[in-house]
């Protein structure tokens, strides 16, 4: 790839204007305003935290998924799969019959995987071991998440549960008062009444 | 050939999982730490 050198010192020249630019005007807008060499350092930090603040977002974007039940379950369901035809698959890679048993097996690969087994088998033996701990690992997770959301959403609904008895315990008291005064008026009434 | 890159997803897979409850909350205290911190910058305190 050859960039012209023009182009290159044009750029150049280009975001050399641009962080001056900018450096100033957040010198400026500051309160109360600051020298350029300060607004230099504000603007680098913008940058380095743009940058930084990038790259997290993207690492918690990948790590988001895991926070939902229904991605760990389907997780799980797909491991289980996952693990089931594995298990078809490794059958047909260990040896069959009494002309090789378990223990002829392990022999062989100490002595440098003969007998059809190579490297790779392992590879994809201990990832099929992985899997069998990520189900795990994926199930106690989702659990964890279903009991948290269940405990919040019990709160949630229990606080709502005494607002309305808040509410109902002020009608009371209002409707006791409006008895009070209801009985005050009619005995007013009657004094009255009476006097007349 | 199958085999490793199998083996190498799951290693991938399962360390972002293992790794999640911790992390997430980290980034998510990092990122809110670095905006208040460049906001504050920015009105010149």
């Amino acid at each position: 790839m050859n960039i012209p050198t023009p182009l290159v010192v044009v750029a150049a020249v280009f975001v050399v204007i641009v962080f001056i630019g900018q450096a100033s005007h957040l010198a400026s807008r500051a309160t109360p305003p600051v020298s350029f060499g300060r607004g230099c350092i504000i603007l680098l930090v913008q940058l380095y935290t743009l940058v930084l603040t990038s790259v997290l977002r993207l690492a918690r974007s990948v790590y988001a998924p895991f926070s939902f039940v229904w991605v760990l379950e389907t997780l799980k369901n797909l491991f289980q799969a996952l693990l089931l035809s594995g298990a078809g698959l490794a059958s047909e890679w260990l040896p069959k019959g009494a002309a090789a048993p378990a223990a002829a097996t392990v022999a062989g690969l100490t002595l440098g995987l003969p007998s059809g087994w190579t490297w790779e088998t392992i590879a994809t033996i201990a990832g099929f071991v992985v899997i069998g701990v990520l189900m795990a690992v994926v199930t106690k997770r989702a659990e964890t998440l279903r009991d948290a959301q269940a405990a919040a959403a019990h709160a949630e609904l229990l606080a709502k549960h005494m607002d309305t008895l808040q509410v109902l315990a002020d009608i009371q008291r209002e409707l006791a008062d409006l008895k009070v005064t209801t009985t005050q008026t009619a005995s007013d009434v009657a004094d009255v009444r009476q006097k007349v | 050939m199958n085999g490793y890159v199998f083996l190498s997803i799951t290693l991938v897979v399962g360390a972002v999982i293992v790794t999640a409850p911790r992390v997430q909350p980290w980034l998510d205290r990092m990122i809110k730490r670095l905006e208040s911190n460049s906001e504050r910058m920015r009105k010149g305190h």
